[in-house]
């Protein structure tokens, strides 16, 4: 077991190099404009752009770049500066993720609960009508861009422009205040995120059940006489769930690194997805290798996480 | 409608297909069971027809256009326009109204059926055929080639791809495009975004699969009869694939349109003035209060396609699968 | 002469005298239609009823009588500043904070464009020496805010050599000013001092054209006598005091200058906290006397939030809620809509004081040949442009590019423009087809539309309105037969990648303009068409259709020296006749400033900045 976490957080910290050198590459040869030229401003002579250039480390070549930049961040957690605002990018990124921890925390709660239960009655009363309209309605909810359910949910919904004056609208947990205000601006965020999630989740649970069902260790436990609710809960769910986890890791970490980017274009939401969408719009190198990091981080933390609780829940694992 | 996976195994043959009359039974080809589970499946068959429908209308969509009696979709209409410069709602002249400088919302919705279409299936092509390479050299071969390709598709899911997106967009957007001239602007782009982030799913499904395959019966058969590896991938393996790939595929779709439409939603996927539907809800966001009509029906275009995908997609699966349980 | 990021406003005299008499009257246009030296009829005869719509929301110039102290301003932003570093700051909606926080030498009062007036000075500068000494005394007692973000700040008084410090921070690269070396190129000793800099970039050099005799006294030492320009430059916030004891430390910093986090303030105001891409907060400042200078200072309270990414939600916001006002945005489209027939009492339209063209580049092909730029200037059609940003309320067709308000607007044609043959195809707004036709004709195509090689490259801004602006342009082009390749990219990309960049050039960049610094022609037409910009800065080029012609650089040149006003005017007036018959753009836009404003609030419009003057608004009641 123990061997088993050393691998994987080897392994981890080797994936973090790779990523972040790919991302520098990756910016190196298709940049989307000059940091040189945005920083120097208006009516900046060529002079003033190579003294620019010179003093942001930009004439070097790349692999020393990608050194000097990797020393700071483990030798010294300074992940440099922002082109765009000046301000040492941990501070905007730590700025930046209460936004989105809010939104994945909320949405995480919600379609577990919802996704799994649901997967779970389905199952059970398979080919059911009530099987049948979770089914169905599971599918509507994946192929439905999230993108426009957050737009019509705020037509509908929203307390300023909606059609029926609900949930705070756009805008309104970057102006909340108070916990409780910030909750009740994530209302329509959480259900929008959640939704399509909750709907995969659903079908997951619902087919892992379903294997699980008709296992023999499952007849063996009816046959000792359980009662049917203890054989679901002790037996199936918790073999049932055991792929599930894997995928909870991955979704967790991937919104943590700025996946929820639509869901936060559409209500306004400060997070990191938006904060990483402009950074890249206006090729702020150093913001966008810093979130790439933090995000790369969560990915391997939670999988991680996730990796060693699949190995304790199951453990032909830990051999493999 | 599908009802997920494995529960007692059944044979090949179905008690259906005996003949009464007549004294041979004869089994059903595996084909023939395909077509048969699918077509019991009502709303897969909706799912097709309407695709089919779609389809036929993107192939002839001036021809469509000019039916309905709606301008071309590049063409403004002054008129639509209020005089703040606002447009104007569904009417006689423009059946779904007008987008936010007077095109008419029914063509580009019919337009982008184009855009999305052609997009999902060549990105599922490329994806698929990337994703089956791979996974196919690392189950067959194993070793540092399985190591190496493992970690490699471990890795990917950290790149943001949003900056691979937008890296892209904006490099290859100009002119000739890069990669010399492989990747245009526009379309292509999209396609090689969504490609280059999702191989690692085919990937990954095929190595299992490749990896269970190979140690099958009929694999050691073909070997010690001294087939080569080439021989051996081509002939033994890659026929039992079928399956999986085209499970991979048909559920692959649905994915590929939404992420089209997210990445043009955003401003790096086709760029306007073509027509997509993800940019038109974008285009439509800043005022759906006011403007709700080009945000509704470009988003109902995507959901009813995505959703007929999913139920063909779905229906395949279950019918290419032999445990899952018939209705 | 800042390119238009962001809109600004000026107000023209005709609408000032209006104005100024009182508090906002709606529906006041007895008074206004009076004001149509800015819209005399054209042949749409368009421009008469559009100036009558837009005098319907005239702006206040000055703080009505009852306005009272106290009070917190919300400020609802899109965007952030672009520097809060007073130094480096060249953004109208920045200019809204610095006007309130700063004290250059000269100032603008909210109802004067002609000339400023001594702020930070004890009074106008005497000019000596044939016009190229300025002598400057300053008031005595002046005193620094605390810092932005807390700390023991600087308790001396302002001194002379804090305003030469100030100026001489500009020359670092971490300070980056868009303007010292525009306006005070003729100041002596800049070249030794760029010298200097270039050795030690950490450390502000020594100008030795700048001297400050005394403690109360400083003089600028000129090679050539353009004392009017410097004079008005030093009304910009670079020349607010900055002790050179307390910002040394912070200007040393690489790759910029900290200085803007830990800046200290000597207006009526000062920046409390700054939180990047957030919030902003400004407090009054307890070591500002009230009287010190001619600012009001009724709220107590500002405060900038940022990130309110849908327009039409913070104008209606603005608009429904209390004690708003908008920062770096205007009311286009539905917003507008809903301003205009709904708070028609809470909408100011003030002009800009700007211009917007589409510029076609002259030094490729096809829009090398005159006749094909006459052709795609005669096609436009400007009318649907402007429907692009909300109508005829957003702003005036143009006809040339000095805009309504500057001197040589009326010596270039006024509102409607050059007349004559050679500029018949710059006098129809709606466009004109057959005579684009013609023009392709004469250019070489025979059928009156392009064929053969007809690619054509378009870049534009991918958010709107610029966005629409440019596919309504693609439509009108294609019909000339041009296959237009249109590449839409970040705003600030599309300039420092590809329109200012000559190598990069596409053959059009649509969504480019020019706003005023100051009321002067020479502000508005020599940079943006004299070969010499593209010549001193080809990777950051403003001269966008990179026009090349010699009579045009020549008389930019002469039109410099000049210091009549009257003969100014004339001059400039002519050079835009000249650029126009060039055809070397596509003038389709003067345009408003739309500025918004809660019910609650007593909004004043900073006629040179064009938005909310901080230190005269205020809240009813307090």
């Amino acid at each position: 077991m123990f061997q088993y976490i050393v691998r994987r957080i080897l392994w981890g910290i080797a994936m973090l190099f790779i990523v972040s050198a790919v991302v520098f590459l990756i910016f190196y040869i298709l940049p989307s404009a000059d940091p040189a030229v945005l920083r120097a401003g208006r009516n900046a002579g060529p002079a003033q752009i190579a003294q620019i250039r010179h003093s942001l480390g930009l004439d070097q070549p790349v692999w020393r770049q990608y050194l000097n930049y990797m020393g700071q961040v483990f030798l010294h957690f300074n992940f440099g500066y922002s082109y765009q605002y000046n301000v040492p990018v941990r501070q905007l990124i730590l700025n930046r993720l209460p936004a989105t921890i809010w939104l994945t925390v909320g949405a995480v709660i919600i379609w577990l609960s919802v996704g799994l239960t649901i997967g779970i009655v389905s199952a059970i009363r398979r080919r059911s009508i009530l099987d049948r309209t979770t089914m169905t309605g599971s599918l509507a909810l994946i192929s439905a861009p999230v993108f426009w359910l957050g737009l019509v949910s705020l037509y509908l919904f929203a307390d300023d422009i909606g059609v029926w004056k609900i949930f705070p609208g756009q805008g309104a947990f970057a102006a909340a205040s108070n916990p409780l205000q910030k909750a009740e601006a994530m209302i329509l965020p959480w259900l929008v995120l959640a939704a399509a999630t909750s709907a995969i989740y659903a079908r997951y649970m619902r087919a892992s059940m379903i294997d699980t069902m008709s296992e023999d260790y499952i007849r063996t436990a009816r046959a000792k006489g359980l009662p049917e609710r203890t054989v679901i809960r002790r037996h199936m769910v918790r073999s049932a769930i055991t792929p599930i986890v894997t995928l909870i890791g991955l979704d967790v970490g991937t919104l943590l690194a700025g996946n929820a980017i639509l869901t936060e274009t559409v209500f306004n939401i400060p997070g990191v997805g938006r904060l990483l969408y402009n950074a890249i719009g206006v090729s702020d190198l150093t913001v966008i290798q810093g979130i790439t990091l933090f995000g790369a981080f969560f990915i391997v933390f939670f999988n991680l996480v996730v990796d060693i609780a699949y190995a304790y829940l199951d453990p032909r694992v830990r051999y493999s | 409608m599908s009802v997920g996976v494995p529960d007692i195994i059944l044979d090949e043959t179905d008690v259906g297909a005996v003949d009464l009359v007549s004294d041979e039974i004869e089994a059903r080809s595996p084909w023939e069971l395909f077509f048969k589970r699918f077509r019991e499946d009502k709303f897969a068959i909706a799912g097709a027809i309407f695709l089919t429908v779609l389809i036929l209308a993107a192939i002839f969509a001036p021809l469509v256009v000019k039916l309905v009696g709606a301008t071309p979709p590049d063409q403004i209409d002054p008129n639509s326009l209020d005089i703040f410069g606002d447009p104007t709602g569904p009417s006689s002249a423009h059946i779904f109204g007008v987008d936010q400088i007077g095109r008419d919302v029914f063509s580009r919705v019919i337009y982008g059926a184009r855009i999305s279409l052609l997009v999902a299936f060549v990105s599922t092509a490329i994806t698929t055929v990337i994703g089956v390479f791979c996974g196919l050299f690392a189950g067959f071969y194993r070793g540092w080639v399985d190591t190496v390709i493992s970690r490699t598709v471990d890795a990917w899911l950290a790149i943001p791809y949003l900056l691979l997106a937008i890296g892209l967009a904006s490099a290859c957007s100009f002119g000739n495009g890069c990669v010399g001239g492989l990747i245009k602007p526009g379309v292509p782009v999209v396609i090689a975004v969504i490609a280059i982030t999702s191989w690692t799913y085919p990937a990954r499904i095929i190595r299992g699969q490749v990896l269970s395959l190979r140690e099958k019966e009929f694999v050691d058969a073909s070997r010690s009869l001294g087939a080569s590896n080439f021989r051996i991938i081509i002939k033994d393996l890659l026929p039992n694939l079928t399956a999986p790939i085209i499970v991979f595929a048909s559920t692959f779709l649905p994915t590929a349109i939404l992420f089209e439409a997210a990445l043009s939603f955003l401003g790096v996927g086709v760029q306007p003035p073509t027509p997509s539907w993800g940019q038109m809800i974008s285009d439509a966001s800043p005022n759906i209060a006011t403007q709700w009509w080009y945000m509704l029906f470009p988003g109902l275009a995507l959901l009813f396609t995505a959703l007929a995908f999913n139920f063909v997609g779905d229906a395949m699966t279950d019918a290419m699968n032999p445990r899952a349980r018939r209705r | 002469m800042r390119s238009r990021s962001r809109l600004l406003g000026v107000l023209l005299p005709g609408l000032l005298a209006m104005a100024s008499l009182g508090v906002a009257a709606c529906g006041s246009s007895s008074k206004s239609s009076s004001a149509s030296s800015a819209t005399s009829t054209n042949s749409s005869g368009q421009s008469a009823a559009v100036s009558n719509e837009q005098a319907k929301f005239p702006p206040v110039v000055t703080a009505p009588s009852t306005a009272v102290k106290g009070g917190t301003l919300t400020v609802i932003a899109n965007g952030d500043v672009d520097y809060i570093d007073p130094g480096a700051a060249y953004y109208q909606p920045t200019y809204m904070i610095d006007l309130a926080a700063d004290s250059p030498l000269m100032g603008w009062p909210p109802n004067d464009t002609a000339a400023p007036v001594p702020l930070l000075a004890s009074g106008q500068p005497v000019v000596s020496n044939g016009g190229k000494t300025i002598t400057f005394h300053i008031k005595p007692n002046v005193h620094y805010s605390p810092p932005t973000g807390g700390g023991t700040g600087w308790t001396k008084p302002v001194v002379s050599q804090d305003v030469k410090y100030a100026i001489e921070r500009g020359l670092l690269p971490g300070v980056p000013n868009g303007y010292v070396t525009l306006y005070f190129s003729d100041v002596n000793g800049l070249a030794a001092a760029q010298a200097a800099v270039k050795k030690d970039p950490k450390v502000a050099p020594n100008w030795s054209g700048i001297t400050t005799p005394n403690s109360s006294t400083i003089v600028f030492n000129l090679s050539k006598p353009s004392s009017i320009g410097v004079i008005d430059a030093l009304s910009l916030p670079l020349s607010s005091p900055v002790p050179q004891a307390y910002a040394a430390k912070y200007d040393s910093q690489t790759p910029s200058s900290t200085y803007g986090q830990h800046q200290i303030d000597v207006g009526p105001y000062y920046i409390s906290a700054y939180s990047p891409g957030k919030q902003i907060t400004m407090l009054r400042n307890p070591n500002w006397t009230p009287g010190e200078d001619f600012r009001a200072a009724y709220l107590d309270k500002i405060i900038v939030q940022e990130g309110f990414s849908d327009e039409n939600s913070a104008v209606q916001k603005i608009l429904t809620g209390t004690s708003m006002v908008n920062f770096d945005f205007d009311a286009t489209g539905e917003a507008l809509k809903l301003a205009a027939t709904q708070y028609p009492h809470q909408l100011t339209l003030t002009p800009s004081g700007g211009n917007r063209y589409v510029a076609l580049n002259t030094q490729k092909p096809p829009f090398n040949n005159i006749n094909v730029r006459k052709a795609v200037n005669a096609v436009t059609d400007k009318v649907a442009l402007l429907a692009t940003r909300g109508g005829p309320l957003s702003g005036i067709v143009a006809t040339h590019y000095i805009p309504p308000g500057i001197p040589g607007f009326q010596q270039a044609g006024g509102a409607a423009g050059p007349t004559g043959v050679a500029y018949n195809f710059n006098q129809y707004p709606t466009g004109n087809m057959t005579l684009a036709e013609s023009y392709m004709k004469k250019a070489g195509y025979s059928s009156g539309k392009c064929t053969g090689n007809c690619t054509i490259t378009m870049v534009s801004d991918n958010t709107p309105p610029g966005s629409n602006t440019a596919q309504v342009l693609k439509t009108q082009l294609t019909a000339l037969g041009f296959n237009v390749q249109l590449h839409p990219v970040e705003h600030a990309t599309m300039y420092t990648k590809f329109c200012s960049v000559v190598a990069n050039e596409p053959n059009i960049c649509p969504n480019v303009g020019w706003v005023k610094d100051f009321n002067d022609g020479q502000a508005m037409i020599d940079v943006p068409f004299n070969y010499a910009t593209t010549q001193g800065s080809p990777t950051n080029n403003s001269n966008w259709p990179q026009l090349n012609d010699p009579a045009v650089n020549n008389a930019l040149a002469a039109a410099k020296l000049i210091t009549d006003p009257t003969a100014r005017a004339a001059a400039y007036g002519k050079i835009d006749d000249m650029i126009v018959a060039t055809a070397a753009a596509i003038p389709w836009d003067w345009d408003y400033e739309t500025n918004v404003a809660s019910s609650n609030v007593l909004p004043v419009i900073n006629e040179f900045n064009g938005l909310t003057d901080l230190a005269f608004t205020s809240i009813k009641g307090g």
